[in-house]
């Protein structure tokens, strides 16, 4: 694939590589990795995404890309930029199609030995009860009115409905709710993509896990969250749905057509954004906004069928499961925020393209549960290795606007994952490694087995010796459902 | 996996599904465009019977961003009402405006084991439409 490159990485140290600001960049780039990491991103286009990145209008201080970087379209995946509210520009597919495709971790009250002999029958159930894979529906059919509702309320709405603990709020981004949803922001076509798709968990890399805590780095911060060695977890990625999807594919076709008129060269067309400042990018960041919101009561309505299903199957009564939510994160959004560029303080559009938000101690956004140790930041690893639990540090406030990687990231296509597990069974090689596996897709197993993706723990490494945000705990899979 | 029939095949992309596909004519790009991405969300569907016809007119400000905005319109018929395009005959009234019939039907996903892939949306990263000698070749990305 490689082909001529218009740019050139230079080391800044261990965990940074810069591309230097050269023709129309306005910034420079910069890629955390370490020398492990560099090959795979070298592999493919992910660094000339964020050297393309780069030429955005308004662009503040650098282009970034994690060390989960990969080649996406228009912006990598693992990529994070920031925008100055009077020149800079919102783009529609610096957020992705699955806007708040995010993940969320809940504690249980259960040890590893209590669960395994029941895997296999829990993640039956959960594969029988969640609808998940292709053209999934769920059991909850919204007319027009409703899903205002839910795009005005997120996880508020399931909460409303009896699908979790007012409580639950405090523990999810932004308080489940992203403000600014108003309920013409989205169009007839989203609404019947997405109708029926609450409390779906979609195809592809969504999932649910059920893990245990495998080791713990951070004694203060897993005690102060209540996290303890041998403890079983549930982990649940998903995002909006057709929701989502159709919301960004329009805002994209019609600003395909602005960028002419706004006068942006783009050196990508799926970059195609509109000036902040402009009508259309209002109506984008509140129908964003309405995705956003559906994302977060979809991981909600997830969560609760999971309890239900978990305390039915295993005969638990709520008290001895004790299902309790740590943090719900977003890694697909563009939000408006606070940060500090050159010792000045200044309101910008900071899109997360597969990254995560991560709030060091003390921060002014963060709830006063997680005031003293950070925002916990969560990193899915591949469904055969381990995930990570971080928590935000200072340096993400200083070189990446807060954010920090928000998986392993993918090394292989799918295809050639296809071509490499010709003939085997994935499902058995997971029993080997003491995970029970199910998946809706018959390819889902092969094109997800665990060698497609990076070592999730070299990412975490970079990300947590880069002061970015740091490791607290590791959990290690029991049981997945794959989409 | 990697070669499905002469008029399209699948290449590699780290993340999602990136396509080629080759016609004739422009009519026959449009044609098995659709076919590929029908193929990429249920397979073949040769033995499915033709239920529901529908017909459709659609422009675009360039013939590449015609032909996204061609797999746009049956990705939303797909997601939305379930409707898989079988078949199409494809007409330019002018340089960049179609007028299509599609012959297909629904499906309504009951069984979970299945082949197809979730696509979310068709998008302009590596977009490309050219003529060469034997008629014209398209790449497109779909995000999955």
């Amino acid at each position: 694939m490689p082909k001529e490159r218009p740019y050139r990485l230079k080391r800044i140290d261990d965990m940074r590589w810069e591309i230097p600001k050269i023709g129309a960049m306005r910034v420079p780039g910069v890629i955390y990795a370490d020398s492990r990491l560099l090959p795979d991103i070298e592999k493919d286009n992910s660094a000339e995404q964020v050297y393309n990145v780069a030429h955005l209008p308004g662009i503040v201080a650098r282009s970034i890309a994690l060390p989960d970087i990969h080649w996406g379209y228009g912006f990598p995946i693992g990529g994070v930029a920031a925008f100055d509210l009077d020149e800079g520009v919102v783009s529609p597919g610096g957020v992705g199609y699955d806007i708040n495709c995010g993940v969320r971790l809940a504690t249980t009250g259960l040890s590893r030995e209590h669960v395994v002999p029941r895997i296999k029958e829990l993640v039956d159930s959960l594969y029988s009860r969640i609808p998940s894979g292709l053209g999934s529906r769920g059991k909850i059919t919204l007319n027009r009115k409703g899903m205002s509702e839910v795009a005005q309320l997120g996880a508020g709405w399931a909460i409303k409905q009896g699908m979790g603990e007012q409580s639950d709020l405090e523990h999810i981004e932004d308080h489940g709710v992203i403000e600014g949803a108003e309920s013409s922001s989205f169009s007839d076509r989203a609404f019947e993509r997405g109708k029926d798709q609450l409390g779906t968990l979609g195809s592809g890399n969504h999932f649910i896990e059920i893990g245990f805590i495998s080791e713990i780095f951070d004694t203060d911060v897993a005690t102060s969250w209540g996290l303890s060695a041998g403890q079983v977890t549930l982990l649940i990625h998903s995002g909006s749905r057709g929701f989502g999807y159709q919301i960004c594919d329009e805002f994209l076709a019609r600003m395909i057509k602005s960028v002419n008129k706004e006068k942006i060269d783009l050196p990508d067309k799926q970059l195609a954004c509109t000036r902040l400042k402009t009508s259309l990018a209002k109506e984008y960041l509140s129908a964003m906004a309405a995705a956003a919101n559906f994302a977060f009561a979809n991981r909600q309505i997830l969560m609760n069928l999971a309890r239900e299903t978990w305390e039915s199957s295993m005969g638990l009564p709520p008290r001895e499961l004790r299902l309790k939510l740590l943090y719900d994160v977003s890694h697909n959004i563009a939000k408006i925020e606070t940060h500090t560029v050159g010792g000045r303080s200044m309101k910008l559009c900071v899109h997360r393209k597969g990254a995560t938000r991560a709030l060091p101690p003390l921060h002014p956004a963060l709830p006063s549960l997680f005031a003293n140790t950070g925002q916990p930041v969560l990193i899915p690893g591949d469904m055969g290795r381990s995930s990570f639990i971080l928590v935000g540090a200072k340096g993400a406030m200083e070189q990446t606007f807060g954010s920090a990687c928000h998986g392993a990231g993918r090394v292989l296509s799918r295809n050639e994952a296809l071509r490499k597990t010709q003939g085997r069974v994935i499902e058995q090689e997971l029993q080997e490694r003491n995970v029970y596996g199910r998946a809706a897709g018959r390819k889902t197993m092969r094109e997800e087995f665990p060698e497609a993706y990076k070592d999730v723990s070299a990412v975490v490494e970079v990300v947590h010796k880069a002061g970015l945000a740091t490791k607290v705990a590791q959990i290690k899979p029991l049981g997945v459902i794959k989409g | 996996m990697q070669e499905h029939s002469p008029k399209w095949k699948l290449l590699d992309h780290t993340a999602d599904v990136r396509i080629e596909v080759h016609g004739e004519s422009l009519e026959n790009l449009f044609l098995n465009a659709a076919q590929a991405l029908t193929h990429l969300l249920v397979g073949s569907p040769q033995h499915v019977e033709v239920t529901i016809e529908k017909s459709l007119t659609l422009e675009g400000d360039s013939m590449d961003i015609l032909l996204v905005n061609w797999l746009r319109e049956l990705l939303f018929y797909f997601s939305a009402e379930q409707f898989v395009c079988k078949d199409t005959i494809v007409r330019f009234e002018k340089p960049n405006l179609i007028q299509a019939q599609l012959s297909g039907f629904t499906t309504d996903f009951t069984d979970k084991d299945n082949d197809g892939l979730e696509i979310k949306g068709v998008t302009y990263h590596g977009l490309s439409l050219d003529e060469t000698a034997d008629g014209f070749v398209a790449r497109v990305i779909f995000d999955i």
